[in-house]
């Protein structure tokens, strides 16, 4: 087990007093076989209600509701968490062969049952006819192979840059602009996977920092894919990585709409300007 | 001259349509049984009197404020009057029975669909509804996914839309889901009638419809959520520019709760609250007439200020009854009405009660050829609109619009369905422009409630009228007018 602490801070600033409010952080880190949290605690800056609640794929979230008038919000979480660290990650003999796997991700059953990670929304949206041709599965080549060679090639195919695209870039604008950041290089997988009909789910999280990865230092978006009888398997294609113990689940969802950090609702509305640090270190 | 004319006299210059088929007169021209009383009672009325009796009924809606909003209007927010026509629509007792077990058979079928669809999807499974069509309906809500309405009860609330067809058989225009309105015509046209042809309406045999509101509040607060035993409820308007704020205003009177906007509400700890001067109360139910999409700005639109921020988590934890549940608009996407025979044979296995009206789905490659041949002869609606809106009558547009519009169903096949024009029946209806009687095409909503334990058909409903002639168009929002609906006891 290793022993990390995570720190997620958010800045706040309105132009005009906010009377009402109502947030939402998914910030906590999941728990689940690999991962446990020790001790958590979040404060803020203006009184307020809070209490938990679950989202929709059963992730727990932290809502604060204000009622007295504020400018500003800061907003702190913080937790020790520990971590499993694994050391053997599933190759191909662990995988169902690919006939069946096939088989499986055909069945009408199967596809009912994993509609949510199937089904494109508008940030993941691309067909197959889109994607480039060596991006795509041919159907003798066993899933883990094509996912490990589809993480590398969306790694060279894009070029990480800052603050050129927004929460609302689509995987279509990513794949013409080449360019974005990890939940761009998301996205754009998780486009690729569903045109095929792959299921694959969008995760946000915490990455171990001093690795020399992309993304550390921030909130951090990678990909899970659903293998057929294996279960799911987490690739980080902004650094061409497998997920392995530096990455720290926090939520997953179709897409990054299903898993923002901070999610709120002011009255009256008014121009805000956000800003967050994030800290994760081993101890 | 006109003045000391008596409808009796009226009645025998009504034009007379052999071709149609008419609510008041057979194929003959003789008045139907079950409308030999009111005939001969209106007969006597001198035209001056009736003139009279509807200036009396106009003016008692204006007062009352039984007025709405059309969308299309130049005049946006102008208030209308609903136009309410004296001749009631009467209905015999046993054409009526057929009628609510049909709708209460569809009910039962469309809520085990909800559950279904939500949960388990056997019927996606079983292949009897093609999973693509849930998918990529407009109104399929994944916050609902995985989850069970206290009671497990989807819909509370629905109106159902019936024609009566020139073969004299009810069919089922739609279905509707989600805030279903016009019970409150329903209950202010009765109040009219009783108003102004209090002789006749009492020496009728009718039965009523009063008791709507009272069920409607005994079915909220039959759905409160576990172990809550005295629920406080509640009616969550859009607010006064709804087109059909008239009506909410009206049945949360009626039943006697608060009539709140979303920024009345407000939750904490996972509990909806309502602001009152003597502080927060807690709220167990609500009947909401806001549409799913701007109920909760944290999961739904963000720029909605009609709704209350932390509602849906609220509710998926249990702690507070939505009527209807939320993501019920699947069920009557205008594509999945064409899957609700096989739908009721499925869960219920039973054959259904009500016809439907045969339905191409421009979707599928033979029904696309087949709308695209013979668009004069189909109405083609979009699955996700109502009230009327972006309807296309194919035999009354212009080779023009028939060709662009043919390019609009091909760009968007998911959209569109087609269905072949349904001769209307026709009901005698008094025309203010020609001072006559005149046949005009009606429609009949149903409004039915499902609670724990209840199931409720309003015996009534909302007769709508076509104004004007040959429209087969009834919509208020198109607008229409009403009629009192009168079903016999026998």
């Amino acid at each position: 087990m290793i022993e990390y602490l995570i720190t997620y801070e958010s800045n706040n600033r309105y132009e005009e007093q906010v009377q009402e409010a109502f947030f939402e952080f998914l910030v906590a880190p999941h728990e689940n076989d690999t991962q446990r949290i020790v001790n958590e605690k979040n404060t803020h800056s203006v009184e307020g209600t809070s209490f938990y609640t679950k989202n929709i794929f059963s992730y727990k979230r932290y809502c604060l509701r204000l009622a007295t008038p504020f400018n500003t919000l800061d907003f702190r979480y913080e937790c020790v968490m520990l971590k499993k660290q694994d050391t053997y990650f599933p190759s191909m003999y662990d995988m169902l062969p690919p006939e069946d796997e096939i088989q499986m991700l055909d069945s009408e059953t199967f596809q009912i049952e994993n509609y949510p990670f199937l089904n494109q929304t508008y940030l993941t949206d691309i067909s197959k006819s889109e994607v480039p041709e060596n991006m795509l599965k041919t159907s003798a080549m066993p899933l883990l192979e094509y996912i490990h060679q589809l993480n590398q090639r969306i790694h060279s195919y894009l070029n990480y840059r800052s603050n050129v695209t927004t929460p609302f870039t689509s995987a279509r604008e990513t794949l013409i602009r080449q360019l974005g950041v990890c939940q761009d290089y998301a996205h754009f997988m998780i486009g690729i996977l569903r045109s095929q009909l792959i299921p694959c789910r969008y995760v946000s999280g915490y990455l171990h920092q001093g690795q020399n990865t992309i993304g550390a230092g921030q909130m951090h978006a990678w990909v899970e894919v659903l293998f057929p009888k294996y279960g799911w398997l987490g690739f980080d294609p902004t650094n061409n990585l497998l997920a392995d113990h530096h990455y720290l689940k926090i939520s997953d969802g179709q897409d990054y709409q299903d898993c923002r950090a901070i999610n709120g609702f002011i009255k009256p509305g008014t121009v805000n300007y956000t800003e967050y640090a994030v800290s994760v270190v081993d101890q | 001259m006109d003045q000391e004319n008596s409808l009796g006299d009226l009645f025998k210059k009504y034009p007379f349509d052999p071709q149609l088929l008419d609510e008041v007169y057979g194929k003959d021209k003789s008045v139907r049984n079950h409308y030999q009383q009111v005939h001969q009672y209106l007969s006597q009325i001198s035209l001056k009197d009736f003139k009279d009796l509807i200036e009396y009924a106009t003016s008692a809606s204006f007062d009352q404020g039984i007025t709405f909003n059309v969308y299309s209007d130049k005049d946006q927010g102008v208030e209308r009057i609903f136009p309410f026509d004296l001749f009631p629509r009467l209905i015999p007792n046993k054409e009526w029975e057929t009628i609510e077990r049909g709708i209460i058979q569809r009910g039962k079928a469309l809520n085990l669909f909800l559950q279904d669809l939500y949960n388990d999807k056997k019927i996606l499974k079983d292949k009897v509804v093609p999973k693509e069509l849930i998918y990529s309906s407009k109104h399929y809500c994944k916050h609902v996914h995985d989850f069970y309405p206290n009671k497990d009860i989807f819909v509370h609330v629905s109106g159902t839309d019936l024609i009566k067809h020139s073969d004299g058989k009810f069919y089922v225009l739609e279905d509707n889901l989600r805030c279903p309105s016009g019970v409150s015509y329903v209950l202010s046209n009765r109040i009219a009638t009783k108003k102004t042809l209090p002789n006749l309406f009492f020496k009728s045999d009718v039965q009523p419809v009063v008791d709507y509101p009272e069920i409607l509040s005994e079915v909220l607060t039959s759905v409160a959520p576990h172990g809550v035993d005295d629920p406080v409820c509640v009616l969550l308007t859009p607010g006064m520019y709804n087109s059909a704020y008239y009506e909410h205003s009206f049945l949360a009177l009626q039943m006697g709760v608060q009539l709140v906007e979303g920024r009345d509400l407000f939750v904490e700890n996972n509990f909806v609250y309502m602001k009152t001067i003597y502080g927060p109360k807690k709220v167990d139910v609500i009947y909401r007439r806001v549409d799913d999409d701007f109920l909760d700005p944290m999961v739904f639109r963000k720029d909605s200020l009609l709704g209350v921020p932390g509602l849906i988590s609220a509710y998926r934890e249990g702690n507070v009854s939505l009527a209807n549940a939320i993501g019920t608009g699947v069920a009557d996407d205008k594509a999945v009405y064409t899957y609700v025979p096989d739908i009721i044979k499925y869960y219920l296995g039973e054959d259904p009660i009500l016809n439907n009206v045969h339905t191409y789905r421009c979707e599928k490659d033979e029904d696309l050829a087949y709308v695209l041949d013979n668009i004069e002869n189909l109405v083609v609606k979009p699955v996700d609109e109502s009230g009327g809106y972006g309807i296309f009558i194919g035999n009354i547009s212009s080779k023009d619009e028939i060709s662009r519009f043919k390019e609009v169903i091909k760009s968007e096949r998911r959209k569109y369905i087609a269905q072949p024009i349904m001769s209307l029946s026709v009901h005698s209806t008094y025309i203010e422009d020609t001072n006559l009687f005149e046949p005009r095409h009606i429609d009949l909503r149903t409004f039915s409630l499902t609670g724990d334990d209840i199931e409720y058909v309003c015996k009534g409903g909302l007769t709508r009228v076509a104004l004007r002639k040959g429209n087969l168009i009834v919509n208020s929002s198109q607008g229409g007018g009403s009629k009192d609906t009168w079903v016999y006891q026998d």
